[in-house]
C-alpha cells in the first residue's frame, strides 16, 4: 500500500465536507459562546460600577444581562458540548464515516488486501473515525478561542495599552509548551507504536483461542511474557524520559508565564492606584485577564494534540486514498467461454509472479479440476478467473469481452463460489444461506437445504450460529457444508469450489462430490483440490506447478502423459495399495 | 481482590500521598485568592500610606500564590504521568500472567475472552481514577474554603448555595444509578453493529462479500443495530441534560438574588465593596467547582465500577494441578480407564467409557469421523481437561494433576490448528526445550522435512523474526508453518508425541516425504497420529478406531480390515476414489 499521507489542509477539508452542518453549528455555537463571555465581562464591570449607587434599573439590567450571558455559556457547555456533540454529532459522524468505509471497501480490488499489514490497516482506519471529528473540532475551537482572545484583549487594552503588551507574554509559554510537546511526541511515536504492536502479538500468543492449549504445553507462555515485558520496558522508558523533559520545561516556562500574569496584575493595580482606571474596570479587567489566560492555556493543551491527532487520522486517509477498481461497463455474460490469455499475477509488493503466463479456455458447462502442490497458485488462479484479483498482465475474457472494463458488481452477478477460507457468519442458520443472494429470498429452498444438512432438526432457519453472540457452534465440517449450500443457493452460471472437502470426513466425501457434480450440471464449474480421488470425475484437469500451467487434459490423457499428475496420482494410490 | 483492597494498596503508595498533598494546596490557592482579591480592592480604596503598603503586600502575596499554583500543577502532571506509566505496566503484567495461569477449561469459555478484553481498559481506568481522586480532593478543598468565605459574608447566601449544590448532587446521583441498565443494552447493540461492519470491511470476508454482494443488506443491518444503540445513548444524554439545565437556570436566578441581597448591607456599609466582590466571585467559583466535582466523582465512580471487570478476570479459576513431581524420562504406560467426558455447559458426553492402554515405544494411529472425539482425547491426554469419571494415567499418575512443567517434558503435541508464534525460527522450533536448538540440529531436521523457507537465507538466518509485522513473517505459507510445528515436535525431548492431523495442509507429495521423515525422526518416541487419510496411517503398529465417542476397535491395519466393518468401510471408501 502506498504512502497516502494527508496533510492538515486536505484532512480538514475532507472532515468539514463530510459533516458541513455539524461544523457550521460548531462555529455558530463557538461565536455565541465567545460573545457571551465578552458580554459577561462587560456586565460584571457594569454591575460593579452601578452597585454603589444602589437599586437602579441600570444595575438590574446589567444583572439580567449577566444572567443571560451565563445561561448562554452554560447552554454551550451543557447542551452543545456535553449533549449535542457527545450524543448526536459525534455518533452520527462516526456512522457516516463507517458507511463511507463500507462503500470504499467495495471499490478496492481484493488483491490489494493481500498484504501482511492489511488487517491492521483496516482496523486502524476504522479506529481513526472518532479522531476525525475531534481533529475538525480542534481547529474550529482554536480559531474561535483566538477570536475570543482578540476581542477580550482589545476590550481590556481599551482600559490601558499596557495590557496589549502583557497579554502575549502570558500566552507565549503555553504556545512553547505545545510546540515542545509535539516535537517530543513525534520523536517517540514510531518506536512506541512499534512496541505496542509487538506487545499485542505476544498477548495474542498467550490468550488467543488457538494459541492457548499449545502455549501451555510448549511453555511458549513464559517466552511470550518475557518478550512482552522487554518490549514494554523499552516503551515505558521512552515515555518516562519524555515526561521528565516536559516537567523541566514546564518549570522553566512557569517563570515566563508568571511574569506575564503577575505583570498584568501589577499594571492593573498601578493603573487603578494612580486613578487611571476605575474600580469596576480594575476588578472586571483582572478577572477577565485571568480567565482569558486560563482559556488560552486550556485550548493550547488541545491544540498541542493537533499533531498527535493528525497522526491518528492518517490510517483513515491511507485507506481512503487507496487505488480503486475502474471499469464502468454493465455488459457481462457467461454464455460461451471464459478465456485467459497470457495472464500473469504478482501479489502487491512481491517481485515473484504467483501466476506465470497462463493461457486457458473453459467452455460453458465444463467441469474443470485444478490440482497442484501447496503454493502452486491454485487459489490465486481461481481468484483471477473470477475477476476478484486483477492480473498484472494478460487478459481475461468472458464471452470474448475483456472483464477489466466491467463494473465489479456486475462482474460477479452470475458467479458463485466456496472460497478456501469460507466464512462463518455469526447470524442465523437461514441467513447463513440467504447471504449468498439476499435478493432471492426463497425460504422453502433455504429450509430444504438446512434440513438436508441438519437432519436432526436441531438447527433450523432461525437458529443463531457461532459463540460470538451466544449462538450454537458448529464443527469445521458443518460450517464448510453450510458454506457449500450457500454457494449453490445463489443462482449462477459459473461456480468455483476451492478445496470444498478440506474439513469433511472421507466417508462423506464421495457422496459430496457426487452432489457437487449434480449441482454443477449445466453450469461451468471449477473444483480445486488436493484429493486426487475426486478429480477423475471432472471433465478436464489442470495441473499447476510454481505458478505455471504444466498439464491440461482428461484424467486418462494425463496418466498416459506420465508427467506431474501421474506421479501425484501414483503416490496416493500407493498409500492405499495392498503392499505394506 | 476487590476495588477496596486495590484502592487501599494504591493509596499507600508514595505517588499518591505527594499527589494528594499537592491537590490540597492547589485547591486552597484559588479559594484564598478570591478573598485576597477583595482585600486588595479594599486596601486600594483606602489610599493612604498604610493602605498603599498593605495594597502592595497583598498584591505581592497574590503573585506568589499564583506562581506556586503553576509549579504545583507542573509537578502534579509529572506525578500523574509517572504513576500512569508504572501502574499500567504493573496492571498489564498482572493480567497477562494471570491469563497464562488461568485454568484451561476456563480459557475455552466466552467469559474468559470477554473479561480479558474488558480488563484491557484497566490501566486507562486506573489513570482516570488517579486523576479524578486528585480533582476530587482539590475541588472539595476549594468548595469548602469558598463556602467559608461566603458564610462569613452572609449566612443565608451560603445556605442558598449549599441547597443548590446538594440538589445537584442528589439529581446527578439519581441519574447515575439509571445509567447502568442503558449501557448493557447499548453495548450489545454496538457489538452487533461492529460485527456487521467487520463483515463489510475485513479481508477475510472480502471474497464472499464481492461474490455474493451482500453489502447493501448487511449495511442496512449495521444501520439498524447502530440506530438502536444510538437511541439508547440519546435517551441517556437527554436525561442528564435535563438535570443539568434545571440546575443551571436555578443558579442564574441565584446570582441575581445574591447581588440584590447584598446590596442592602453594602449600601448600609456593613460590608465593604471588596467583600461584595469576593462574595460574587466566590459564588461563581463555587458553581464552577461544583460542576467539575460532579464530573470528577462521576469519573471516579464509573471507573471504579468498570475496574471490577479486572478483578473478576484476576479471580478466574487457576489450574489446580500443582504436583511438581520429578519428570519421568521413561514411559511405562499410557492408560485411559473408563473415561467419560462432557464439555462444560454441554449435555451430551463427547467420550463415553473409553478404555485402552498404549505401550511405550510403539506407534499408534487414531481414526474416526469428524466430531467423534479424537481431538478431545488429545486434550485429555495432555491433561488440559480432567475426565468426568474414569482416569487418564501416564505411568499410573493422573495426567491432569501433574504440573504444567512436568507435562511439558512428558509430551509434545502438534495441534491441528497450530499457532504461528511471533518469535524467531529458532525460538519457534525450540519451544518446550530446555536449551535452544543449535544450527546443526536445525539443519538436520529441516533437511529431513524438506523445509527451506526463503527467510533462512537472510543475514539473521534461524534468528530471523517471524513477527507478522515484519516482512519476513509473511514469507511462510500454511504448509511451511506446519512443518515448523512438526520440527518442534521432533526436537522435543518429551517421550510422547501426539500429532493431530499433521498433514492436513500438505499436498500428497510432501505428505509422502514427511511420513518417511516421521518414521526416522520419531522412532524413539511413543507416538499417536490422528488422521483423516487412512492410507497414511496404515503403517502404524496399531490403529484405534473411534465412533461417536466410543472406542470400537484397536488393532493393526490388516486385522481391522478383516474384523472391523466400520474401518473397512472407511478405508475402502477412500481407496475407492483411486480405483481406476
Amino acid at each position: 500500500m502506498s504512502n497516502n499521507q494527508a496533510d492538515a489542509k486536505t484532512a480538514l477539508r475532507f472532515i468539514l465536507k463530510t459533516a458541513p452542518r455539524s461544523f457550521v453549528l460548531m462555529v455558530f455555537m463557538g461565536l455565541l459562546n465567545g460573545a457571551a463571555f465578552i458580554v459577561s465581562v462587560w456586565a460584571t464591570e457594569r454591575i460593579f460600577f452601578f452597585v454603589s449607587s444602589g437599586y437602579s434599573w441600570d444595575l438590574l439590567s446589567a444583572l439580567i444581562l449577566y444572567a443571560a450571558a451565563f445561561l448562554i455559556s452554560a447552554g454551550y457547555s451543557v447542551w452543545y458540548i456535553r449533549y449535542h456533540v457527545q450524543f448526536f454529532a459525534i455518533i452520527d459522524f462516526e456512522e457516516k464515516i463507517r458507511r463511507m468505509l463500507h462503500a470504499k471497501s467495495r471499490r478496492i480490488s481484493n488483491e490489494q488486501l493481500e498484504t501482511p499489514n492489511a488487517f491492521a490497516y483496516i482496523r486502524q482506519a476504522d479506529n481513526a473515525r472518532q479522531n476525525l471529528f475531534r481533529y475538525g473540532q480542534i481547529y474550529v475551537e482554536a480559531v474561535m478561542t483566538l477570536i475570543q482572545a482578540a476581542m477580550v484583549g482589545a476590550y481590556i487594552s481599551s482600559f490601558h495599552l499596557a495590557f496589549a503588551f502583557l497579554l502575549p507574554l502570558s500566552v507565549l509559554p503555553a504556545l512553547m509548551e505545545m510546540l515542545f510537546d509535539t516535537r517530543q511526541w513525534k520523536r517517540g511515536y514510531e518506536m512506541i507504536s512499534q512496541c505496542q504492536r509487538e506487545e499485542a502479538e505476544y498477548e495474542k500468543a498467550v490468550v488467543d483461542e488457538v494459541a492457548c492449549k499449545e502455549s501451555r504445553l510448549t511453555g511458549a507462555d513464559t517466552l511470550m511474557i518475557s518478550k512482552w515485558i522487554e518490549s514494554r520496558k523499552t516503551r515505558d522508558s521512552i515515555e518516562d524520559a519524555k515526561s521528565k523533559k516536559m516537567l523541566n520545561l514546564r518549570l522553566f516556562l512557569s517563570i515566563l508565564s508568571c511574569a506575564g500574569t503577575v505583570g498584568g496584575f501589577v499594571v492593573s493595580g498601578l493603573l487603578y492606584y494612580s486613578g487611571q482606571v476605575g474600580l469596576s474596570s480594575f476588578t472586571a479587567g483582572v478577572a477577565a485577564y485571568t480567565s482569558l489566560t486560563a482559556i488560552i492555556r486550556g485550548i493550547s493543551g488541545t491544540a498541542g494534540n493537533e499533531n498527535q491527532f493528525r497522526q491518528m487520522i492518517q490510517p483513515f486517509f491511507r485507506y481512503w486514498n487507496m487505488e480503486e477498481r475502474t471499469g464502468s461497463s454493465d455488459k457481462c455474460s457467461f454464455t460461451s467461454t471464459v478465456s485467459l490469455s497470457d495472464v500473469s499475477f504478482a501479489y502487491p509488493n512481491q517481485k515473484e509472479n504467483a501466476l506465470d503466463h497462463i493461457c486457458l479456455t473453459i467452455k460453458k458447462g465444463e467441469t474443470v479440476a485444478i490440482v497442484g502442490e501447496n503454493g502452486a497458485g491454485k487459489s490465486t488462479l481461481v481468484n483471477v478467473i473470477l475477476g476478484l484479483y486483477r492480473p498484472s498482465s494478460g487478459r481475461i475474457k468472458y464471452d470474448g469481452e475483456d472483464i477489466s472494463a466491467v463494473r465489479e458488481t456486475v462482474l460477479h452477478i452470475h458467479q458463485s463460489a466456496l472460497p478456501q477460507n469460507f466464512c462463518r457468519y455469526k447470524i442465523s442458520a437461514g441467513d447463513n444461506i440467504a447471504i449468498g443472494d439476499f435478493s432471492k429470498l426463497d425460504h422453502a429452498q433455504i429450509d430444504q437445504r438446512l434440513s438436508r444438512l441438519f437432519p436432526d432438526g436441531d438447527i433450523t432457519h432461525d437458529t443463531l450460529l457461532g459463540k460470538e453472540f451466544g449462538g450454537r457452534e458448529l464443527s469445521g465440517g458443518q460450517w464448510q457444508q453450510l458454506s457449500c449450500e450457500r454457494s449453490f443457493y445463489k443462482d449462477s452460471d459459473f461456480v468455483v469450489l476451492d478445496e470444498p472437502t478440506s474439513a469433511i470426513d472421507p466417508l462423506r466425501e464421495k457422496a459430496l462430490y457426487a452432489r457437487f457434480l449434480k449441482e454443477l450440471k449445466g453450469k461451468t464449474g471449477i473444483i480445486v483440490t488436493h484429493r486426487l480421488g475426486a478429480v477423475q470425475l471432472a471433465d478436464r484437469i489442470i495441473v499447476l506447478s510454481h505458478g505455471q500451467l504444466v498439464e491440461n487434459g482428461t484424467h486418462k490423457e494425463l496418466l498416459e502423459a506420465n508427467g506431474l499428475y501421474a506421479s501425484l496420482w501414483q503416490t496416493q494410490v500407493a498409500s492405499f495399495s495392498q503392499k505394506a | 481482590m476487590n476495588i477496596r483492597t486495590y484502592l487501599r494498596r494504591t493509596v499507600r503508595h508514595l505517588d499518591f500521598s505527594a499527589y494528594f498533598l499537592l491537590a490540597v494546596f492547589s485547591g486552597t490557592i484559588p479559594a484564598v485568592c478570591i478573598r485576597l482579591r477583595g482585600q486588595i480592592i479594599d486596601s486600594a480604596m483606602n489610599k493612604g500610606i498604610d493602605g498603599s503598603q498593605r495594597f502592595f503586600v497583598l498584591l505581592a502575596s497574590f503573585c506568589v500564590l499564583f506562581f506556586l499554583q503553576i509549579i504545583f500543577n507542573a509537578v502534579m502532571i509529572r506525578i500523574a504521568e509517572q504513576h500512569k506509566i508504572r501502574q499500567s505496566a504493573r496492571l498489564d503484567t498482572a493480567r497477562l500472567e494471570k491469563a497464562a495461569k488461568t485454568a484451561f477449561a476456563v480459557t475455552e469459555t466466552q467469559q474468559f475472552h470477554f473479561l480479558w478484553q474488558k480488563s484491557s481498559e484497566a490501566s486507562a481506568l486506573d489513570d482516570q481514577m488517579f486523576k479524578a481522586s486528585g480533582d476530587i480532593i482539590s475541588l472539595t478543598v476549594k468548595l469548602v474554603i469558598s463556602l467559608i468565605v461566603l458564610w462569613r459574608i452572609d449566612f443565608w447566601i451560603a445556605i442558598g448555595i449549599i441547597f443548590l449544590l446538594s440538589l445537584g448532587i442528589f439529581l446527578n446521583g439519581k441519574a447515575a444509578k439509571k445509567t447502568d441498565g442503558f449501557w448493557v443494552k447499548y453495548r450489545e447493540n454496538m457489538r452487533h453493529a461492529n460485527y456487521f461492519s467487520s463483515l463489510l470491511m475485513q479481508r477475510e470476508y472480502a471474497a464472499e462479500r464481492k461474490l455474493f454482494s451482500f453489502d447493501d443488506e448487511i449495511d442496512r443491518r449495521y444501520h439498524g443495530s447502530y440506530s438502536k444503540a444510538k437511541r439508547d445513548n440519546a435517551k441517556l444524554g437527554r436525561e442528564r441534560f435535563q438535570i443539568e439545565a434545571v440546575i443551571q437556570i436555578l443558579f442564574a436566578v441565584y446570582c441575581i438574588m445574591l447581588v440584590l441581597l447584598l446590596l442592602r448591607p453594602l449600601l448600609a456599609a456593613t460590608i465593604t465593596i471588596g467583600l461584595f466582590i469576593s462574595a460574587f466571585y466566590a459564588a461563581i467559583e463555587l458553581e464552577k467547582s461544583a460542576k467539575q466535582l460532579y464530573a470528577a466523582v462521576y469519573d471516579f465512580v464509573s471507573a471504579s465500577r468498570q475496574m471490577s471487570s479486572l478483578f473478576s478476570f484476576l479471580d478466574l479459576e487457576e489450574d489446580p494441578s500443582m504436583q511438581d513431581a520429578e519428570p519421568e524420562k521413561e514411559i511405562r504406560s499410557i492408560v485411559f480407564r473408563d473415561v467419560v467426558f462432557t464439555y462444560p455447559g454441554m449435555n451430551k458426553p463427547v467420550l463415553k467409557h473409553v478404555s485402552f492402554r498404549l505401550e511405550p515405544g510403539r506407534h499408534y494411529a487414531l481414526v474416526g469421523e469428524n466430531g467423534c472425539g479424537k481431538s478431545t482425547m488429545v486434550k485429555l491426554l495432555a491433561g488440559l481437561y480432567a475426565p468426568d469419571s474414569g482416569q487418564v494415567l501416564v505411568n499410573d499418575m493422573p495426567v491432569h494433576l501433574l504440573s504444567l512443567s512436568v507435562r511439558q517434558r512428558l509430551l509434545t503435541v502438534v495441534f491441528q490448528d497450530f499457532y504461528r508464534y511471533p518469535v524467531t525460527i529458532r525460538e519457534n522450533v525450540s519451544l518446550g526445550r530446555d536449551l535452544p536448538a543449535d544450527d546443526q540440529m536445525l539443519n538436520d531436521v529441516f533437511d529431513h522435512l524438506a523445509f527451506h523457507p526463503a527467510v533462512i537465507n537472510r543475514a539473521d538466518g534461524y534468528d530471523s523474526s517471524l513477527m507478522p509485522l515484519f516482512k519476513a513473517g509473511a514469507g511462510l505459507s500454511g504448509g511451511e508453518w506446519q512443518k515448523m510445528a512438526v520440527a518442534r515436535c521432533i526436537l522435543s525431548a518429551a517421550p510422547i508425541a501426539v500429532l493431530d492431523e499433521p498433514n492436513a495442509s500438505l499436498d500428497p507429495m510432501a505428505e509422502a516425504k514427511i511420513y518417511e521423515a516421521y518414521r526416522d525422526l520419531l522412532a524413539d518416541k511413543t507416538t499417536l497420529f490422528i488422521s483423516h487419510r487412512l492410507g497414511s496411517v496404515r503403517m502404524s503398529d496399531e490403529i484405534l478406531v473411534m465412533r461417536d465417542g466410543t472406542l470400537i476397535a484397536k488393532a493393526p491395519h490388516d486385522v481391522l480390515l478383516k474384523e472391523c466393518d466400520y474401518y473397512a468401510d472407511l478405508f475402502n471408501t477412500q481407496k475407492g476414489l483411486y480405483d481406476e
